[in-house]
């Protein structure tokens, strides 16, 4: 079932298995979208889960949302800044992306035809690029978001993320050519 | 065409984006020059983790993120609505509003009478709650912990609204199906008549109905103990699938001679047929089911005057006792008796409320 299909059945028909479908599906990607401007495993759950308990709360509203994928992004973004600036004396006004993503191949270097040097090539060069780019990258690789969303989450703009990306494969390309 | 725009095919392919022509583009370009091949291949191998140590988030670990999340749910949702409207859901719901409106007054004078009791000592906010199903319909409870109770018709219920002491202990005369949250350190306890029912976190049915001639708890998963009313040392535990079932003193059990009978069949445990899809005789009523095999007309009797709300009587003893087996489901009462008369020889007679029975005259 898709996430709109969820988000209606917990809406319309109170559906918990529904909901324990959705947080199945989400919780994961949504852990480590928080920990990424966090840098904290704990608090980033906690938030994660306050989010949950507002869905199922407020489910009665949640048939306003257009794009649920992309609202439970925001949510959580919106979240981490909060929890940012109640902890520290400073306004922050943006957040900072930590280094928090590490890449690694999931697969044997034989099985792509690359040598063990060349791989640790690309796993360096990869995690040597810019926080935001990785963030990106992993969110439009893994998350299945497209570039549209993830600006409209990172408040960016549809090119910058596309150009973002762009970087991501230019990097993979100049180093395996 | 060039590097930047494979880069460009690349990127739209991944969020997504690319048209059919552009994708059309993509593999004919790599088909060209297969040493672009090889970027695909890493991109698709490249996978995140954070902090490679932590693999916080797996299936067992999010299973109990998702229990502690209800738990938070339904302390969140005790705490804005005291209503019960909120925890019950009735399955008629033509029958609804009624039953609604009853269970609130209810449970408004339950608080009254609690709030009086409690006038001398620190008000706490734990409140006893009490369900009390009509005849004919279902209802299902959900308490503070996540535990969900699936009550059967003509069924009484207490639980307080928040669990605070060391241990979670209702009360049930009648027929109740359990699911209870796992929580190791509060054993959830179900007290009846005839035994209690202690458990940490398992699904299981209670039928203890203060008319019927037996009591008995069944096991679907997990496991539980169980400790007699009469014999307190005397501890039975369960494996998934197994019944016990314990005789109810009868209506006349003062008699010191009948006494003595009863006490010697105490109690007996058995194992349920395995029949696929966790469907058996003992839970077949969560879904609006009476299931029998060879049982006692009596008994089926008994289980149909709670789902109809009838009152049914023999006019002849000997037909209490034929053994009968079959399903029935959501046919009306009339039909019901159709059904039945196929396999057995008796008629009916219908009067208001009250059904008679009787075997047909040979003809």
């Amino acid at each position: 079932m898709n996430i709109h299909e969820l988000v209606h059945l917990i809406r319309f028909n109170n559906d918990e298995s529904a909901f324990n479908e959705l947080y199945k599906a989400q919780v994961v990607k949504l852990c480590q979208f928080a920990n990424s401007f966090l840098d904290d495993n704990e608090a980033s759950e906690e938030i994660v889960n306050d989010v949950f308990v507002k869905i199922w709360l407020n489910r009665s509203t949640l048939d306003k949302i257009r794009n649920p994928q992309v609202y439970l992004y925001v949510v959580v973004k919106n979240a981490c800044l909060n929890h940012i600036r109640s902890n520290s004396s400073r306004t922050v006004r943006e957040l900072n992306i930590a280094e928090s993503f590490y890449f690694h191949l999931n697969a044997d270097p034989a099985q792509l035809l690359i040598s063990k040097e060349l791989h640790a090539e690309i796993i360096n060069a990869v995690n040597c690029l810019p926080p935001r780019c990785k963030l990106i990258f992993k969110m439009v690789k893994e998350d299945g978001l497209s570039c549209n969303e993830v600006a409209s989450i990172l408040d960016l703009s549809n090119k910058t993320v596309f150009a973002q990306l762009s970087i991501a494969l230019k990097k993979l390309e100049s180093v395996l050519s | 065409m060039g590097k930047s725009r494979f880069i460009e095919l690349m990127a739209k392919s991944m969020d997504g984006s690319a048209s059919k022509d552009e994708l059309k583009e993509l593999e004919l370009f790599l088909k060209q020059y297969p040493g672009y091949k090889k970027i695909q291949h890493v991109t698709d191998a490249l996978t995140s983790t954070i902090n490679k140590d932590d693999a916080i988030l797996e299936v067992t670990a999010i299973n109990n993120k998702l229990d502690e999340l209800w738990v938070k749910i339904k302390s969140a949702e005790g705490s804005a609505t005291e209503t019960l409207n909120d925890n019950i859901r009735s399955f008629n719901y033509w029958k609804w509003i009624g039953s609604a409106a009853a269970v609130t007054v209810f449970a408004l004078l339950s608080f009254l009478f609690y709030y009086k009791q409690q006038a001398g000592r620190q008000i706490t906010e734990v409140t006893i709650k009490r369900v009390d199903v009509p005849f004919g319909k279902m209802m299902q409870v959900t308490l503070s912990d996540g535990t969900k109770v699936k009550l059967n018709a003509g069924s009484h219920f207490t639980y307080p609204s928040v669990f605070s002491n060391a241990q979670r202990e209702v009360n049930l005369e009648g027929e109740g199906f359990f699911e209870v949250t796992k929580n190791a350190k509060k054993p959830f306890l179900v007290h009846t008549a005839g035994f209690t029912v202690k458990v940490l976190g398992t699904v299981f049915n209670v039928k203890a109905y203060r008319d019927d001639k037996s009591t008995e708890t069944t096991l679907l998963k997990g496991k539980v103990q169980v400790e007699l009313t009469d014999d307190p040392e005397k501890k039975i535990i369960l494996s998934p699938h197994e019944k016990l079932t314990i005789n109810n003193p009868l209506p006349m059990a003062n008699h010191p001679a009948i006494k003595v009978d009863v006490a010697k069949i105490k109690y007996e445990v058995a194992t349920l047929p395995n029949i696929s899809n966790d469907i058996y005789q003992e839970n077949a009523w969560t879904e609006n089911k009476i299931m029998f095999v060879n049982n006692d007309f009596e008994d089926v009797a008994r289980q149909m005057e709670r789902k109809y709300d009838v009152h049914i009587v023999f006019e002849d003893e000997a037909l209490k006792k034929e053994q009968i087996s079959g399903v029935l489901k959501n046919e009306t009462l009339e039909s019901a008796l159709l059904i039945l008369k196929q396999i057995m020889p008796f008629q009916s007679k219908i009067e208001g409320n009250t059904v008679y029975l009787a075997y047909k005259l040979k003809k």
